[in-house]
């Protein structure tokens, strides 16, 4: 049948918190096609270039520095009439911050919608990331949402966030090798890859190891659609009461620093698209 | 005139001095001779954040705090302590601290609290703030030894507007922690409530802990260390700092004006 445009009944944006460069958004754009609903409209961006060069956020102190802009960035989404939007790194950068001041457009991450698939396809799971600086970081993560103990471990492939792209081979060989240690020495029923840039080996794993093999920016995306459909078909919106409150409006507005656009780099939109159910 | 055997900074985390000669007032007061301390908070361009009770203001602050950490270690300081009760960005800027140490209020209270008792209660300003507070008390290992949080209804900037007021609200939440939550020590959980403890201490007859002294004690006990042990941060695993070309190549990290204000409290 031929594809069709039809109207857009939920809007989720995929925001890289880095700067753009070439390839690297098309990559998640193509993640989007493939996961999302005919109805979704959907918009890949990046973080705007004036953020610094940075091509990866391996280091606190480069979350540290590009959380001003996704807060920014979150805001310009929400005020746009996103129902959604994932922040695209398995640190969850910022997930909580950003959270705060998204109004009533829903807030998600690659770490807590991995681990909460991971949950319900298995009791135990390993999560195969990058290098060991990363580990103490997102094991605390991973803690704070109440996964700590369905975790068999993390297992460090030796690669940085910028290398899984550069040599599929390697890349594949490193992460057979690693995910066959986290489910057969150490019972893995289900993998998480922990880094956005290990997309598109999943299914290899998952042929190979005949366990759940959960890719973390799809994981992200297709909860942000979940939750834009709960939004709109069910009216669930953040909380505002205690914890959750959010910054007054006119406080923001005087501190005049929330309002800095471009709020985005290189945005890809997505119609929605194709025949409905 | 005594000779600086070590160097501290307290860092004010927001963007008005509006605060810094309080302060600089409790670092001359309680600082050991020899201790050159800095208080410095910064740069009014990061926005003219009086406060940081919403974690969307820490997250805008916290690209300042690695400049300043940056500044700092460069400066030659031994010790850093950032000076708010979230330990706002404590983890971010120990990864490019180099050899400064670097520590926080709410670190530093649990720690000194855990010692002078088992069980401490923490009285905030509002119940926002609980959220996040009592998940870095259990981070650093202390949730079993924290008997709770008790907001006593004031903001940040509420604190030293009427003394008066202040202290009644403190007493009668710190009552509450002792009395129904069991609590053998106070932490009182916001660097603004500076100037309380020693009135209620004396009152209640237990160890009432001021978050921006502890702090700064923590730091000038580090800095002790480093200079006479040479005990410096690791490197290794996730204590890993970045590459020194990869922070020139993106650019961003160092702004020569990242102090808005600068008090020293000389040694």
């Amino acid at each position: 049948m031929e594809s069709k445009w039809i109207k857009a009944m939920y809007r989720v944006l995929y925001l890289s918190p880095v700067a753009p460069r070439p390839r690297h958004e098309e990559l998640f754009a193509d993640m989007v096609r493939a996961h999302k609903w005919p109805e979704t409209e959907a918009r890949v961006a990046c973080l705007p270039a004036h953020v610094g060069q940075f091509n990866h956020v391996e280091f606190r102190s480069y979350e540290a520095l590009v959380t001003p802009d996704l807060i920014r960035g979150v805001r310009a989404a929400s005020r746009e009439g996103f129902d959604a939007c994932v922040i695209g790194c398995f640190y969850d950068t910022a997930v909580l911050e950003a959270r705060e001041i998204s109004g009533e457009m829903i807030v998600t991450a690659p770490c807590e919608a991995s681990c909460d698939i991971a949950a319900t396809l298995s009791n135990r799971f390993g999560i195969i990331v990058g290098r060991q600086k990363w580990v103490n970081q997102m094991q605390k993560t991973v803690h704070r949402l109440g996964h700590g103990d369905r975790l068999t471990g993390f297992y460090a492939v030796g690669l940085g966030v910028t290398d899984f792209q550069t040599d599929h081979g390697l890349t594949r060989r490193c992460l057979m090798e690693t995910a066959d240690r986290a489910v057969n020495r150490d019972h893995a029923e289900a993998l998480i890859l922990g880094c956005t840039m290990e997309i598109g080996f999943h299914k290899d794993l998952e042929r190979m190891f005949g366990v759940p093999v959960i890719d973390p920016s799809s994981a992200a995306f297709m909860r942000a659609q979940y939750f834009a459909r709960l939004k709109q078909r069910s009216g669930l919106k953040p909380s505002r009461k205690w914890s959750c409150e959010a910054p007054p409006e006119d406080e923001m507005q005087t501190l005049d620093v929330f309002e800095q656009p471009p709020f985005f780099g290189n945005e890809i939109n997505i119609p929605a698209q194709g025949n409905r159910q | 005139m005594t000779d600086t055997k070590r160097k501290i900074m307290f860092l004010n985390p927001v963007g008005t001095s509006v605060y810094d000669q309080v302060f600089a007032d409790m670092a001359a007061r309680y600082k050991l001779p020899g201790s050159e301390i800095h208080v410095t908070s910064l740069n009014p361009s990061i926005g003219k954040f009086t406060h940081i009770e919403f974690r969307a203001f820490e997250a805008m602050v916290t690209a300042g705090i690695i400049r300043a950490t940056r500044a700092a270690s460069r400066e030659g300081f031994d010790a850093l302590a950032i000076g708010c009760f979230y330990d706002t960005a404590l983890h971010d800027a120990r990864e490019v601290s180099h050899e400064m140490v670097v520590t926080a209020p709410c670190l530093a209270s649990c720690r000194l609290a855990t010692n002078l008792s088992n069980r401490f209660g923490v009285i905030v300003g509002r119940q926002k703030w609980v959220e996040q507070m009592s998940g870095t008390v259990r981070d650093y290992g202390f949730g079993d030894a924290c008997a709770g949080f008790y907001p006593v209804g004031l903001g940040v900037n509420d604190f030293q507007a009427d003394h008066e007021r202040t202290n009644s609200l403190l007493i009668q939440a710190a009552e509450r922690a002792i009395e129904e939550g069991h609590a053998e020590s106070i932490i009182l959980g916001c660097t603004l409530e500076i100037g309380f403890h020693e009135c209620l201490q004396a009152q209640l007859g237990v160890p009432v802990i001021d978050v921006s002294i502890a702090a700064l004690k923590e730091a000038e006990y580090a800095a002790e260390m480093k200079t006479m042990v040479n005990w410096v941060p690791s490197r290794k695993w996730s204590c890993e700092a970045p590459r020194e070309d990869e922070i020139t190549a993106i650019g961003v990290f160092d702004q020569s004006d990242v102090f808005g204000n600068r008090i020293v409290v000389g040694a």
